[in-house]
């Protein structure tokens, strides 16, 4: 069992159609989670992040949907499920942290009955409600939203952005996922609060052992918090590897562009080199290597091949050309 | 800990039955603002009261119109009218019909019933339709149901209420025979009047065989009535509907494994209705002024009709009365739906 990945996607694609053509906004991705691991999903807004995590829960909205690919969960293909037992995943197996705590809570019903909401779903209490009631004030206080006795009855507007963030944490945790897909949980917070949540989400999976997949287009909070890293560009994962093997010694060359992008304070003073040109228009990206327009490496063939993924290191996969050329050293 | 929140519990109870308290006091300079404006702008129509009265009829001698002048204080200035008129008001008198000769407050009172029960039958029935149709529109958007409620709302706004109203008569009272075309009550079920708002008397009295028969006679006008509004609320509803469904908090109950059914009745419906229950509360005042032409076209003897008559022979207390009537009720609708909007929308308080 413990051998066998948490989560394994294999070539899972999710196509948009539009006025203007197929949009594939997730293309041909591939990746497996261990049990309790910590993987960041780092990429620019845009590069199917998110519709990733979506398309792990099947809550991509129509006419959206997964064209191909497996979704293994605990060796079970997701897509395979029927709508009943998906639900049944969705909150007690795989829970999701979205962006956005505010707009994600509903403005109508109180925090705690929200929270209260997921353990009713799941039958977690057996429906019995005082035992619910007091599982959501553990719940609200191991997030460490202080006094939960009486912000139980609080509404999503009467809680700052911090709290709220804690208590979409706390409808997460409700039944104990195995796997947590945090989505750009501290992208809307400030600093101090972000350090907070990030710190929230490290004791979590300690203490619980859930695993996380953390989506974020910030790469430093994703080396300090995963323990490998995976990187998007333009829907197609370009680059994975142990956090180490990612920062330390990036191969693709949009990870090094993005690792230019963020200024230093320490560093010697350099200049900040952002990547020249645009994502390219997800309705008609070329058939070869999506980064090869802005790439300053680019040969003939990246643009007409799609580039397989070559192992430079073990368990560090790139998808670039010149890597295998070069015999797996820039 | 648990004893001090239900103490805030209770007393914000009390707080809000206070801020009711003050909302109901403060429709009283409302009611005041309105008698006086109504009482000027009948005034400024042409025509005379006494004139129609009399039918400017040859045998009318010049002492006879003088007498009825002074009768009905109308051979003084305005101002000296309009303190007559507001003295009488305050003590809850509002005067004589010219043309009927009963004090306006008895004729309201015994029409009022009628045309609440219409106007409440009408919200019923719209609700009725505008309910499912407004949600099951929106969760099957561009399907082939929400294009044929779309049309048929569309439909239903279109259509004028006699026009209406005579064809369902046409087919349900004159060629099919299940429902009759007018009045109240059949003239030979018997009911014994409470409040007047003949369903719930037949129920209160536990008459089933008038309980039938006034809700057959309810039915035809009231979705003579409601069809146009059923249109708007329906429009409304899907609207915000699809809005609501759009949002980050639905995607978060799918995502805590919520059923579909869950989702949309329970996360979007709720903050769906907040827009949807203005827009009813304004329909109301559609309900009430639409009534004059239904109860007309269904000989239905509601306020309407009454009032419609009082305008041609420029009975200026019965207009004066039933505008006020108009005014309270629709000013205690509009109270009716800010407290619900509390109820649906915790970031508003009264």
């Amino acid at each position: 069992m413990e051998n066998t990945p948490l989560l394994e996607l294999k070539n899972l694609t999710t196509v948009f159609p539009t006025r203007r053509g197929l949009v594939y906004a997730v293309a041909d991705v591939s990746l497996s989670l261990a049990h309790s691991e910590r993987l960041g999903i780092v990429g620019e807004s845009g590069c199917g992040k998110s519709v990733t995590m979506l398309s792990i829960l099947r809550l991509i909205s129509a006419p959206g949907r997964i064209a191909s690919g497996q979704i293994l969960f605990q060796g079970r293909d997701l897509l395979q499920l029927s709508n009943r037992e998906m639900r049944d995943i969705r909150g007690r197996d795989i829970a999701m942290v979205f962006q956005d705590p505010l707009t994600s809570l509903n403005p109508a019903f109180p925090v705690g009955e929200q929270i209260r909401e997921s353990l009713r779903i799941h039958h977690i209490a057996h429906n019995h409600f005082a035992r619910e009631k007091e599982r959501v004030l553990q719940l609200m206080t191991e997030v460490g939203i202080s006094s939960p006795m009486d912000r139980y009855h609080d509404y999503p507007h009467q809680f700052s952005g911090g709290m709220q963030q804690r208590a979409l944490i706390a409808i997460a945790l409700a039944c104990e996922p195995k796997l947590l897909l945090a989505d750009e949980p501290t992208t809307s917070l400030d600093v101090t609060i972000q350090a907070q949540i990030m710190d929230l989400m490290r004791r979590i999976n300690d203490v619980r052992g859930t695993a996380i997949i953390l989506v974020t287009h910030n790469l430093d909070l994703a080396a300090e918090f995963c323990q490998r890293i995976a990187v998007m560009y333009a829907g197609r994962l370009v680059e994975i590897g142990a956090t180490d093997q990612v920062i330390e010694s990036p191969q693709h060359p949009y990870t090094r562009g993005l690792l230019t992008c963020i200024p230093r304070i320490v560093a010697p003073r350099t200049r900040i080199e952002p990547i020249p040109g645009n994502v390219p228009d997800l309705a008609a990206v070329p058939p070869g290597c999506a980064f090869a327009e802005r790439c300053s490496f680019a040969q003939p063939i990246c643009q007409n091949e799609l580039v397989p993924f070559f192992e430079v290191a073990p368990g560090h996969h790139v998808r670039c050309v010149r890597v295998n050329a070069a015999g797996g050293a820039v | 800990m648990g004893s001090l929140s239900t103490a805030f519990g209770s007393l914000g109870i009390i707080m809000k039955a206070v801020k009711i308290l003050e909302r109901v006091l403060t429709t009283i300079p409302i009611m005041f603002g309105v008698a006086i404006i109504v009482f000027f702008f009948i005034r400024l129509t042409p025509g005379d009261p006494v004139d129609i009265m009399l039918g400017r009829s040859a045998a009318a001698t010049q002492r006879e119109i003088e007498q009825l002048r002074q009768q009905f204080h109308l051979d003084e200035p305005l101002h000296v009218q309009l303190g007559y008129f507001l003295g009488d008001a305050l003590r809850g008198n509002l005067g004589y019909s010219y043309i009927r000769n009963k004090p306006v407050i008895d004729l309201l009172t015994e029409r009022l019933p009628a045309t609440i029960e219409m106007t409440l039958g009408a919200l019923f029935i719209s609700l009725i339709i505008a309910l499912p149709i407004g949600i099951l529109s929106a969760v099957r958007q561009n399907s082939l149901l929400d294009r044929m409620s779309m049309a048929g709302a569309f439909l239903g706004i279109s259509m004028p209420g006699f026009w209406l109203g005579i064809i369902l008569i046409l087919f349900f009272a004159v060629r099919l025979q299940v429902l009759p075309a007018q009045g109240r009550l059949s003239y030979d079920v018997p009911l014994q009047e409470v409040t007047g708002l003949y369903v719930l008397d037949s129920l209160l009295t536990g008459n089933g065989r008038a309980l039938e028969d006034s809700l057959k006679h309810l039915f035809l006008p009231s979705l003579t009535l409601g069809a146009g509004v059923a249109a708007i609320i329906a429009r409304v509803l899907r609207s915000s509907m699809l809005e609501v469904l759009r949002s980050d908090y639905i995607k978060l109950a799918r995502a805590k494994g919520a059923s579909e059914w869950g989702v949309v009745m329970k996360h979007a419906l709720r903050n769906a209705l907040i827009p949807t229950i203005t827009v009813v509360g304004l329909q109301v005042g559609v309900l009430l002024g639409g009534n004059m032409i239904v109860e007309t076209v269904f000989s239905w003897p509601g306020l309407g009709r009454l009032v419609v008559d009082a305008i041609f022979n420029r009975d200026f207390p019965l207009i004066q009365g039933a505008v006020m009537i108009y005014a309270i009720t629709f000013v205690l609708t509009n109270l009716v739906v800010d407290i619900l909007y509390t109820y649906l929308n915790p970031k508003i308080t009264l």
